[in-house]
């Protein structure tokens, strides 16, 4: 296999972010269209139903440098959200308390964290968890 | 500036088209939107690469280009909610907050209504619906996604059970046998289904009869019906009246009924058949289980006609 360099792979991330490929539950897009190393990035989970988060849309930041993807992306919470792998003074998402950060690999795009961050949200434990106000941030 | 034509996606995956001026507001974008779908603009929040779009910035500053896709996601409605758009919103709340003072008054309100089918002469009181109106005596009650909560709740709690037949001799004669026709999962998704309790109340006013025909009806389903549910209903409403009040519990004789009421207005309740709506008790049911993917849990109530303990067995089995 060879490796897909890190431009290529943003570059084809961010198409299929603009595109609107996947199921809509989580998107992700530059937060600078002009970066051209693409950096930095927005993302949006919108909160799986039936839990506390229903109907919340969750913005975060992601921050690819230049390791990635062989290294993973760094990701803070903008919206204010209680989560155990969440950082409650900065939002960042401690990467040893989520299991695809804590065990990156290559294949992993932005995408996998923000929907493993929203399947963390639906879990039996975290689906009940008190959540500060809609609107806050970090 | 150019028009560009976008791409919005719903949360439920139906898709829309809008062309659209780039120099426009995003307020003007979901008016636009607005045209196509139900959803009001004030209702509507829109995601584009990882941002919530402001309603007073242009499109341009979110570099929306040809072909992109716009998400939509259905926020709460800005002032009180309205009954048709009843489902997830209001649902959340209560199911966020709801401690046990918020419960306590509602717990009893449905209760008292709830007398009524069981207890003294049910619809003889309201005027017969006319042929095509056939209003829901009980109104919105059953669109509420928490009553239905409720009531399947406390048709599962014995001691609520045992309140409802001990306050009426009728159903005391027959106590043992109401018992299990209640507890059988079949009849409280029935119950928990506003199309069938219109349907049934339809058949009163056409029939007109004593009130312990219903008794007998649930009766019926006691001996016959309790184990498979089912078939021992149908029969019994068969030999009562017109056409079979059979809708969320039996998947299979879903198309074979349901067809031949020429007296029924337009129905209310569509967004029945829309399977997250219809099967809301039993999912959130699923939910607090640990099933969270909504997508195959439908599918697992849809295959077993609704029944939770089925549809557990689905989505294990299911399982790689």
């Amino acid at each position: 296999m060879t490796k897909v360099p890190r431009n290529f792979r943003l570059l084809e991330e961010l198409e299929k972010g603009e595109k609107g490929i996947g199921d809509g539950t989580c998107s992700y897009g530059l937060s600078n269209g002009d970066d051209i190393y693409m950096s930095d990035w927005n993302g949006t989970i919108i909160g799986p139903g039936h839990t506390v988060h229903e109907n919340r849309i969750y913005s975060l930041k992601l921050h690819c440098d230049e390791n990635y993807p062989d290294g993973p992306p760094a990701v803070y919470f903008i919206s204010r959200i209680n989560l155990p792998c969440v950082n409650q003074h900065t939002g960042k998402v401690e990467p040893s308390k989520l299991n695809c950060l804590a065990n990156w690999k290559r294949t992993y795009t932005l995408e996998t964290v923000l929907t493993e961050l929203r399947r963390e949200m639906s879990t039996a434990h975290n689906r009940r968890l008190p959540q500060p106000p809609e609107g806050t941030t970090f | 500036m150019p028009d560009i034509t976008v791409t919005v996606k719903c949360a439920n995956d139906t898709k829309y088209s809008v062309t659209i001026d780039t120099s426009k507001t995003v307020l003007d974008f979901k008016k636009a939107i607005a045209e196509n779908c139900d959803t009001p603009p004030e209702r509507q929040r829109l995601i584009y690469s990882g941002r919530v779009l402001k309603d007073t910035d242009n499109l341009e500053t979110y570099k929306i280009a040809d072909g992109h896709t716009v998400h939509m996601v259905r926020g709460a409605p800005p002032g009180g909610s309205s009954s048709s758009q009843q489902s997830s919103n209001n649902n959340s709340s209560q199911q966020q907050s709801a401690p046990p003072p918020q419960n306590a008054q509602p717990m009893f309100n449905p209760f008292a209504n709830l007398g009524a089918p069981f207890g003294t002469p049910p619809f003889t009181n309201t005027t017969a619906p006319s042929a095509t109106g056939a209003p829901l005596p009980f109104g919105d009650l059953f669109n509420n996604p928490a009553f239905l909560q409720q009531l399947t709740q406390m048709m599962s709690d014995p001691a609520v059970l045992d309140a409802v037949i001990a306050s009426n001799p009728q159903l005391a004669d027959m106590g043992s046998q109401v018992r299990a026709a209640m507890q059988n999962p079949a009849l409280q998704s029935m119950m928990a289904n506003p199309d069938f309790i219109r349907r049934m109340t339809e058949m009163y006013a056409t029939m007109m009869t004593p009130p312990t025909d219903f008794a007998n009806v649930m009766g019926g389903l006691g001996t016959q019906g309790a184990p498979g549910a089912n078939p021992g209903f149908n029969a019994s409403a068969n030999t009562g009246t017109t056409n079979t009040p059979s809708d969320s519990t039996n998947a299979a004789s879903t198309n074979t009924t349901n067809t031949s009421n020429p007296t029924a207005a337009p129905n209310p309740f569509l967004n029945l058949f829309n399977p997250a709506e219809r099967y809301q008790v039993q999912l959130q049911q699923l939910n607090e289980m640990g099933f969270w993917d909504a997508q195959r849990n439908i599918r697992a109530l849809l295959a077993c006609g609704g029944n939770v303990n089925a549809a557990i067995e689905y989505l294990l089995s299911d399982r790689q």
